[in-house]
């Protein structure tokens, strides 16, 4: 399906229709270079221009490092295989999904004697470690959680502009794992369960989804009856949702929404849906504490995990997709390459997206799995349609949607 | 005391000036060089850090991140929120401190262990926790205070989504900030102006107003900059109860922008730079005039012993009846919640179903969490150590700016006021920075942590510290100098006996906050050394209500451990036996 709205066209996915490359990852290398440069300059020219400056105080001798200043690469470390000299790269072999690669990385992973570091935003990351120690016991995985993409983004840029990024793998959203891959910090790598996994759905080309978020629009039972559910954005709009609704405040699912509907009819809904005095909070989970708590009666923010987790817990909760397509955002996992240990990094991606091991962990927490041989455990977790976010055209003019968003639904 | 050497020959009197001759390399200048050296090190790696990204952010001299941050976002209605949100939090905190330590401290009045028990409690609940309690106290329709209310009322008027509601909020957790400050102040306060005052037929409220208040002055202006200024940059209560009804502040609009990517950090230390220049003047004018001014020494060589004022009658019914219901709202109704929330898996109304899943799972959780429980080491280890680092610290750098006659002393107090506006995400980055390329293997162990915590908390300490100073008569240094005794005898038995109300206060509280640490941590910590504030924010964000609720009364309870512990190693000093405290 290929619709177009207003003069940007909006390509609408189904699940498993094979529709080609998204949209989202035209203009990507372009953007990322020029933020990537940016980050750069600051941090090298901050070395080299005001470190004199302060060379006279204490300050100096905590920076001397002459080895650890050097200027970031802008390409992905490569890591030399300990074992013979003419032996295959780490990047090479990260590229090269031969059967026995899997043991291959366990043997080397092991040598390496250092814990698997992985960097996420997520907890699924934590259950699928667990799994993943229970498979290989002789190894350690070591979760740096970052809680806000904002942290996550700040601490791999400064560590590898320090030439020592630490972590071998990131679990994150396509927000942060797009503007990493455009930094240069990813290690590309082919899965041997490729085939699986949509190319469609994959944030950037060194990276794949494990699960997809899809924007479920959820309401509390007690307080909105089925009959009356809203089914199309517009049905918003009707003043029995004035004062009913919580939004996530999250600019690149009021961009991608903002382009669904078309310039010429955005601007006026936004602000007509802000009219509505909807509660903007900051996250999925401050969207539905209301919902749950029966302080408002829906919220068009939220994915499966929290929701189905709510309602095993006996939450008066039921979810839904709308008629037309919802928003998508995945939690792209990828490597990083010349970490603490680069060949348990690949092995732990590998287990993430293997469906008979790390897909079936995610499943039991109730996600949309990226591999399409593993259905969700609950019926009505996947949309008919879908628009994912372009973030290589979104990134660069995030401020100019901030304050649209302002101007629009926030303006009350 | 010290047996008193007075030089009784020529040849003593040699001796005596020999000792006290001001050198280059004595242990008082060896002291108050390190400290002050110490000092710069901690702070001038955020501040250039932040210097440099402001005014450099593509490697040239720009002025943009001003020009973004003043004019682009509506600077107007940002400082007008923000200023109307941190005078009115810091006026209900200045009231509630105010009273609760004057009815703890100085009065006769009941309930005086409650109070102060109860007086520390919105500091020993994290903002987050606080702030989400609140939240569920206030919905207008859900809110389990608010609820009712509306309902009765007909109307949505009671709301946790408003400017009022953040206000009241902000000031109950930040009240506990000058509590303690004016605790110390009125400890050590001599009674014989009261007393007087008393004899001369002045009323209890005109002792407190024309006596009391006044000749506490320095850690009422202290308090009051610092309680402002910690207003200012209050981030949880506002993210959580402002944004959702698009009430922006400084704070929530500095962590708005520096999760920009890249990050606009010219644009964060646009808004940082404005606040430290202000904050700056008014700190010289303040030690400007506190230096100077001798009159509110009020612990001299003449002893005293501190003595309540005694209230009768209905004033006493009044006084009490208020403090209650102070404990009542500002504290038993946000724990209230706390627990309920850490028994049942999501919090809604306490309907009878709702009321039969209540279990004791999440403690069970929590408690068997190997990685609860070593953060849970982790942020108790961190707080010990700051909190005495910095109060050591503070001591020292306190006199530097009250008493050395050194010209721009007061330039150490400002140095030391620096890592307080520099944000804490943008102080952790620097950290980060610099410490990822240093020689010496911190990155990655605690010891990074303590250095961030350290320079975090140094302000705090400073405030503690310098009214502390203040109130100590120079006299007392004078006559211990004429006895013979060196600087640092001095500053040891004789200085820190007499400050050590105000230190153990400072103790505490930086203590806690240590305790409660986030915003640097998340950016500075590596796994196997997070701390307590990094898990409680994972839950949240996992959704895991009734574990946040479970961690936050564990984390409450060893808060009010730790409170506990200093008050008991303060009662237990040398100091006990100086006359403010016997």
């Amino acid at each position: 399906m290929h619709v177009m709205f207003g003069t940007k066209p909006v390509r609408v996915l189904s699940r498993n229709h094979g529709q080609g490359e998204m949209e989202r990852r035209e203009g990507l290398a372009e953007a990322g270079s020029t933020n990537n440069k940016s980050w750069g300059n600051l941090m090298n020219t901050f070395m080299k221009r005001l470190l004199p400056l302060v060379a006279i105080s204490l300050f100096a001798a905590a920076c001397g490092s002459e080895e650890a200043s050097a200027p970031p690469s802008s390409e992905p470390t490569e890591q030399v295989s300990p074992a013979a000299p003419d032996a295959p790269s780490f990047a090479e072999i990260a590229m090269s999904p031969t059967p026995d690669r899997r043991e291959q990385l366990r043997e080397a992973a092991i040598a390496n004697n250092a814990p698997i570091l992985v960097y996420t935003t997520s907890a699924d990351a934590v259950t699928v470690a667990a799994a993943f120690e229970e498979e290989y016991p002789e190894l350690t995985v070591e979760i740096f959680r970052a809680g806000a993409a904002g942290t996550m983004i700040n601490r791999v840029l400064t560590e590898f502009g320090a030439g020592s990024l630490r972590a071998d793998v990131q679990v994150t959203n396509d927000f942060v794992t797009t503007v990493l891959s455009s930094a240069g910090v990813h290690q590309p790598f082919v899965s041997e369960f490729d085939a699986g996994f949509d190319p469609a759905l994959r944030a950037t080309n060194d990276s794949y989804q494990p699960n997809i978020n899809y924007w479920m629009w959820v309401y509390n039972t007690d307080l909105v009856s089925e009959d009356e559910l809203p089914r199309t954005y517009d049905d918003l709009l009707d003043p029995r949702w004035k004062d009913e609704l919580v939004i996530a405040r999250m600019t690149d699912w009021f961009y991608a929404l903002w382009n669904l509907l078309g310039d010429d009819r955005a601007e006026e809904y936004f602000t007509r849906l802000g009219e509505q005095n909807p509660l903007l909070v900051s996250n999925f989970t401050e969207a539905l504490n209301p919902i749950v708590a029966g302080e408002r009666g829906l919220t068009i923010t939220n994915v499966s995990g929290l929701v189905v987790a709510r309602q095993d817990q006996g939450a008066p909760i039921k979810a839904y997709f709308p008629e037309e397509p919802t928003i998508a955002r995945g939690s792209p996992i990828a490597i990083f390459g010349g970490g603490n240990n680069p060949e348990g990094g690949l092995l732990f991606a590998e287990f993430t997206l293997d469906p008979e091991r790390g897909q079936l962990v995610l499943q039991s927490r109730n996600r949309v799995l990226g591999h399409s041989a593993v259905p969700p455990l609950v019926d009505g977790l996947v949309p008919e349609q879908f628009v994912g976010i372009n973030f290589a055209d979104f990134l660069p003019n995030e401020d100019m949607w901030l304050s649209r968003l302002q101007a629009t639904l926030a303006a009350r | 005391m010290s047996k008193i050497n007075l030089p009784s020959s020529e040849k003593d009197a040699k001796a005596f000036e020999s000792r006290h001759r001001t050198s280059r390399f004595s242990a008082k200048n060896i002291v108050l060089v390190g400290i002050v050296l110490l000092l710069a090190y901690l702070t001038v790696v955020p501040l250039a850090f932040l210097v440099y990204v402001t005014f450099f952010p593509d490697a040239q001299f720009s002025v943009e991140g001003f020009r973004s941050a003043f004019v682009d976002r509506g600077m107007a209605n940002l400082l007008a929120s923000t200023t109307i949100f941190a005078a009115g939090s810091s006026a209900i905190s200045m009231v509630v401190g105010i009273g609760l330590a004057w009815y703890a401290a100085r009065t006769n009045l009941p309930f005086k262990q409650l109070i102060f028990a109860s007086a520390l409690m919105p500091l020993v609940i994290p903002a987050l926790l606080y702030g989400i309690a609140w939240v569920f106290l206030l919905q207008p329709r859900a809110g389990l205070l608010a609820g009712p209310i509306n309902a009765y009322l007909g109307s949505d008027a009671i709301t946790a989504y408003s400017m009022s509601a953040m206000i009241f909020v902000q000031g109950l957790d930040a009240s506990p900030l000058v509590f303690l400050l004016l605790y110390a102040a009125f400890q050590t306060m001599d009674p014989s102006l009261e007393e007087a005052a008393s004899l001369s037929g002045a009323s209890t409220w005109q002792v407190f107003w024309r006596v009391t208040l006044p000749s506490a002055r320095p850690a009422i202006l202290g308090a009051l900059l610092i309680v402002v200024v910690r207003n200012f940059e209050a981030f949880e209560i506002p993210s959580i109860m402002g944004t959702p009804a698009n009430i922006y502040v400084f704070s929530t609009q500095i962590y708005r922008v520096l999760n920009f990517f890249p990050p606009r950090y010219s644009e964060a230390g646009g808004y940082s730079i404005v606040l430290l220049v202000v904050v700056g003047f008014v700190l010289f004018a303040q030690n400007r005039y506190l230096a100077g001014n001798k009159k509110f020494a009020t612990v001299t060589g003449k002893g005293f012993r501190s003595r309540e004022i005694v209230i009768v009658g209905n004033s006493r019914r009044v006084l009490a009846g208020f403090s209650l219901l102070y404990v009542l709202v500002a504290v038993a109704l946000p724990l209230a919640v706390l627990i309920y929330s850490s028994l049942i898996p999501f919090v809604t109304r306490p309907t009878r179903e709702v009321l039969g899943r209540m279990s004791l799972n999440a403690y069970s959780t929590v408690l068997s969490d190997s990685r609860i429980s070593n953060a849970f080491m982790n942020s108790i280890q961190l707080a010990l150590g700051s909190a005495t680092l910095v109060m050591l610290v503070a001591a020292i750098a306190a006199w530097i700016t009250i008493r050395s006659k050194v010209r721009g002393a007061w330039l150490v107090d400002n140095l030391a006021f620096v890592p307080f506006i520099v944000p804490g995400i943008v102080l952790g980055v620097a950290l980060l920075f610099v410490y990822l390329r240093s020689p010496v293997p911190i990155f990655g162990t605690l010891w990074l942590l303590l250095i961030a915590y350290v320079t975090k908390f140094i302000p705090y300490g400073m405030r503690y510290a310098v009214p502390s100073i203040v109130k100590i008569h120079s006299e007392l240094e004078e006559a211990a100098t004429m006895s013979g005794a060196t600087w640092l005898q001095t500053f040891r038995r004789i200085l820190l006996p007499l400050m050590m109300p105000g230190m153990i206060a400072g103790w505490i509280y930086v203590a806690i906050i240590a305790l409660r640490e986030l915003s640097t941590s998340v950016l500075l910590y590596t796994p196997g050394n997070d701390v307590i504030a990094i898990q409680i924010f994972e839950l949240w964000n996992d959704g895991r209500t009734a574990e946040v609720g479970a961690t936050g009364v564990v984390l409450i309870t060893i808060s009010l451990v730790l409170v506990i512990i200093g008050r008991t190693i303060g009662r237990r000093d040398p100091g006990r036996k100086t006359p403010i405290n016997t």
